[in-house]
């Protein structure tokens, strides 16, 4: 038995120096041949736990299958809060989906997956220019164009109608100042009711707020927490809180959907959401829900720009019908078919105007007004622990416990 | 024998018994209630106890918003194959352990132990990595083999054993019996109370497995239980009705097989000692 | 059993895979035993944990190739680098500490009140044990529901005219929160150990302190605490054990804040090696968890001649 334990105990030995000695696994043979096209240029990865994911992908092959018929797509992925990771190592594996979608805010990190897109698309024709030109700059890493966009979603001020004429006050639209903003959100502040709602995630409403500003937190590719008019904004979103009293002071444990689950229960007037939400909202809300543009100190916002969109693996044999089968899927008419069944806001212009079947003229103009002023969210490859640490401090500086300066110090410490 | 008379101490013990039962219960019960609230309500209703409606239909939408009818039997699957090799392994090692003897024995089965101390944290980074790397990610095999050869099965049985005197294997030997009807008909039996121990406590391990499943596992179709409750949560929020829907179902079941347990865990407490984990 | 006739060996072997010679080949039998388990054993347990050292020496991406760094993730520890580290080990340490000690107290507590009602006893041991079995997931989110701000407890509170304080959003609370959440989690399983090794206390022994005319008080402390140690050391063992892994209940409940009062060693150590993609420095915090836990096993086993007593 004395030498089978020894041989045990090389082999354990053996197998632990070999796995480190592995790495990755090894580079596809790129034979760039047009041979039939591999099964995983139809693979893509996504995020869909639910059932509202996997109806969002499925119109995007609906829309692509008017034209094409045979069109088709397999869809795989875990819920959306996993995929970050789970896309990282699926993607390492030989059979991985060729096709993945990714955030224009998570960009930077996937950069290392996504393969540059510009040279594909020049050969295939595809015109770039047309996509909104704020997702195409978020979609950019190191100079090159990485996902195709398919939506274009400006952070939008959802507001309840039925308060704001109850408390006498003019509703918003493309024009809200700061000052005007806070004044009405005490007005609409009593009893059961509050005037605002806030998240714990940077999202919402903060990083839309300083936006509206002028302010980003990513400068020249790096985190730039500490910019003082950047930490100014912060504070005064903190403030709505802690001071004003306008929000209730979220958890950390928050999800981004509380606050909008505030309002459509009536208990909140004024919430800062994606327009994804527009036709969910306006279903039992009607024509209660309003749209208005984000407020600012000058009244006319800067629009906070995020999307999503299509790129293609690193790992990917067989690109070019990859890049085919994302181009079937982005032409302003699948883009404009999603955005009227779905209600994303396409990321082609001369689409928009499919998104605004059925919505009232006021509320286009809104996001038109958006779209034309916006700067895509960039952030970095280390944004996911500036997410997370802002989600866990936020809930001090709405609280009064802590000022941003001290917040957004400790991150930039840390992350940065 | 004289008449009990009411002590009133006790009247009173069990009263404050009870209170303090429903106090225990009440997050259960809160849950139920939570069930039947819209979606929207169910966080902004604060401490009102009813909706604005009674929501039935989110027990519909906690089948439909993901597979659970699915992942309730995977989950019921996963423990009751786990927990049967665990039974399977633990029975031969403690055998091998208890009753033969080889060189190294008692050193080995020292290792061995030491083992029930180590956080299975350390584990799930290299078992991952290995994973990916002979691509088993996201297979059933993945999920119930890396932690059914733990100590605990065959240090409980183990100790058992050797309290056991030998006389029904010496016989068994001598009316000629081989190994495996040894094994079955002799010492299986034997063991029935820590046997049930050890499969239960299995059985409930691989039951609320959330930290591994929730590394290895993409594919909403294998979750198991505690992993498809977190699947509620989309790219657009949380569907908190199904939520809690999906979480009363989910007390229910587990209830339900404590009830049926709770013999064999009591029982082969009783008889292990001090047995437990 | 060396002196088993032949006959009998014989048909040993003809179970066994392949032919063997006469004579008793007890270590072949053992190893027939123990192919499955050790096997498993090792592949499982063995090798993940060299290789667990081994990762921790890289810098290991999810995605491309890793880089040998030596010991730099474990120096990135204590160097300063990482300076939510310190709050990380108090919190977990606290959170041990604390937890436990409430545990043992409520669980032992119970036991032996239920202990005293012997008709109701069972009832109450299956409700007590009812959170242990159903997920941790859907346990911590019912409690998120239950100690918003504006939830249930608050809202019972008010209806008293008091203002509950928030529970999940400033820090002492949230501590406090999460022990709560896994004391009801948690105590029905020692109240079922401790329950066994109540029974196995003669109760003559008790009955006869009793008729001595000792206090119920006194009769616990002299009797049954030292007939019931050897159970309690084992509880406060396993579950010391199981704090020092928390991980479910700040994930749920808390995310780790506010700030970073309820961040814990096993929380840091999936977000590092999941959300920030560093395993190799998710490899050196496991390795540190499972150096604390060992030597906090190794204290106790120590410190139990000082208070179990086997042979009461």
């Amino acid at each position: 038995m004395k030498s089978t334990k020894i041989l045990i105990g090389l082999l354990a030995a053996g197998l632990a120096t070999s796995l480190a000695a592995c790495g990755g696994s090894p580079a596809p043979t790129n034979s760039g041949s047009n041979a039939a096209p591999s099964a995983q240029s139809s693979q893509m990865y996504t995020w869909i736990s639910s059932e509202g994911d996997r109806a969002q992908w499925q119109s995007f092959v609906e829309g692509a299958q008017k034209k094409d018929p045979n069109f088709n797509l397999t869809l795989d992925g875990p819920s959306f809060q996993e995929y970050w990771t789970k896309v990282k190592t699926r993607m390492n594996a030989p059979d991985a989906p060729c096709i993945l979608t990714t955030q224009a805010a998570r960009a930077q990190e996937l950069k290392d997956i996504l393969i540059p897109l510009d040279d594909l698309a020049k050969e295939a024709g595809l015109d770039l220019a047309q996509y909104n030109e704020g997702m195409i700059k978020g979609m950019t890493v190191d100079g090159t164009v990485r996902a195709i966009p398919y939506d274009a979603e400006p952070m939008v001020l959802y507001y309840n109608k039925t308060m704001f004429k109850d408390a006498g006050l003019a509703e918003p639209t493309v024009n809200y100042t700061q000052a005007q903003f806070i004044s009405d959100a005490k007005a609409l502040t009593k009893g059961d009711v509050k005037g605002f709602a806030l998240a714990p995630d940077p999202g919402y409403p903060y990083l839309p707020l300083a936006f509206a500003n002028g302010n980003a937190p990513v400068k020249d590719g790096a985190l730039a927490l500490t910019d003082p008019a950047f930490v100014a904004d912060i504070q005064w979103t903190f403030d709505l809180a802690a001071k004003e009293k306008v929000a209730v002071a979220p958890n950390p444990a928050d999800t981004t959907d509380v606050p909008m689950q505030g309002f459509q229960a009536g208990k909140v007037a004024m919430i800062i959401d994606g327009p994804w939400f527009y036709t969910s909202i306006r279903e039992p809300m009607k024509d209660e829900v309003g749209v208005a543009v984000i407020p600012s100190a000058s009244g006319q916002p800067v629009g906070m720009i995020q999307g999503s969109g299509f790129g293609i693996s690193a790992k990917c044999p067989d690109p070019k019908n990859a890049f085919a089968n994302i181009m079937k899927i982005t032409t302003p008419e699948v883009v404009a078919f999603v955005g009227e069944t779905r209600g994303t806001v396409p990321s082609i212009e001369s689409a928009i105007d499919g998104w605004a079947k059925g919505k009232p003229a006021g509320d286009v103009e809104v996001m038109k007004a958006l779209l034309a002023q916006g700067q895509p969210l960039v952030t970095t490859p280390t944004w996911n622990q500036f997410v997370t640490q802002f989600t866990q401090y936020s809930s001090d500086g709405t609280r009064g416990n802590k000022t941003a300066a001290e917040i957004l110090d400790t991150i930039q410490k840390s992350v940065g | 024998m004289p008449k009990p008379r009411i002590k009133w101490s006790r009247v009173l013990s069990k009263a404050l018994l009870v209170l303090v039962g429903i106090i225990f219960f009440l997050p259960f019960v809160w849950m139920f209630f939570s069930s039947l609230k819209p979606s929207t309500e169910v966080l902004s209703s604060g401490s009102e106890l009813f909706g604005s409606r009674l929501e039935w239909a989110n027990y519909l939408e906690a089948f439909t918003a993901v597979p659970y009818g699915r992942i309730l039997l995977n989950t019921f699957g996963i423990a009751a194959a786990g927990s049967l090799i665990t039974v399977t392994v633990s029975v031969l090692s403690a055998y091998a352990f208890a009753r033969l003897r080889f060189p190294f024995r008692d050193q080995l089965f020292a290792i061995f132990i030491a083992t029930l101390v180590l956080p299975l944290e350390v584990l799930v980074i290299p078992l991952y990595i290995g994973a990916t790397k002979i691509n088993m990610v996201d297979t059933y095999a993945a999920i119930v083999l890396p932690f059914a050869f733990g100590a605990f099965g065959t240090f409980m049985l183990r100790q058992f054993l050797l309290s056991l005197p030998t006389d029904y294997e010496e016989a068994a030997r001598i009316d000629g019996a081989s190994q495996p009807r040894l094994l079955w008909h002799v010492i299986v039996p034997l063991l029935r109370g820590p046997i049930a121990v050890v499969a239960a406590f299995s059985f409930i391990d691989y039951w609320n497995a959330f930290l591994w499943p929730l590394i290895i596992i993409n594919d909403q179709a294998k979750a198991p239980l505690q992993l498809g409750l977190a699947m509620f949560s989309g790219e657009r929020g949380t569907e908190w009705g199904a939520l809690m829907a999906a979480s009363s179902i989910a007390v229910v079941a587990s209830l339900l097989i404590v009830v049926l347990m709770q013999k064999q865990l009591a029982k082969g407490i009783n008889l292990g000692g001090f047995g437990g984990r | 059993m060396g002196q088993i006739s032949s006959s009998v060996t014989d048909d040993v072997m003809t179970t066994a895979r392949k032919a063997k010679k006469p004579g008793v080949n007890e270590r072949f039998l053992a190893f027939l035993h123990l192919a499955p388990g050790m096997s498993g054993f090792i592949i499982f347990v063995v090798i993940p944990l060299i290789a667990s050292i081994v990762i921790s020496l890289y810098r290991w991406p999810l995605f491309g190739d890793p880089k040998f760094i030596g010991v730099d993730n474990y120096l990135r520890l204590f160097d300063g680098r990482t300076p939510v580290f310190g709050q990380i080990l108090f919190n977990t340490a606290l959170f041990a500490i604390g937890y436990t000690a409430a545990n043992l107290i409520i669980s032992t507590g119970l036991a032996v009140w239920l202990h005293s009602l012997p008709d109701w006893a069972p009832f109450f041991r299956v409700l007590f044990f009812v959170p242990v079995v159903t997920p941790m997931v859907a346990n911590a989110l019912v409690w998120r529901v239950i100690l918003d701000d504006r939830g249930m407890i608050n809202g019972m509170l008010a209806m008293l005219g008091i203002t509950g304080p928030s529970w999940l959003g400033e820090s002492g609370w949230a501590m406090f929160s999460m022990i709560l959440m896994s004391l009801w989690q948690g105590v029905g399983y020692n109240i079922v150990v401790l329950a066994a090794g109540l029974n196995n206390i003669n109760p003559s022994v008790l009955e006869s302190a009793r008729i001595d005319g000792t206090s119920a008080w006194s009769r616990f402390w002299t009797i049954t605490f030292p007939m019931l140690s050897p159970s309690l050391f084992f509880c406060t063992i396993m579950t010391v054990i199981g704090a020092f892994k928390v991980f479910t209940q700040p994930y749920m409940l808390t995310k780790g804040g506010p700030g970073d009062a309820t961040n814990t060693l096993v929380l840091f150590l999936y977000r590092s090696g999941f959300s920030y993609d560093q395993l190799g420095f998710a490899s050196s915090l496991a390795w540190v968890l499972f150096v604390i836990v060992m030597l906090v096993t190794a204290l106790q086993f120590v410190g139990q001649k000082h208070w179990v007593e086997y042979d009461a």
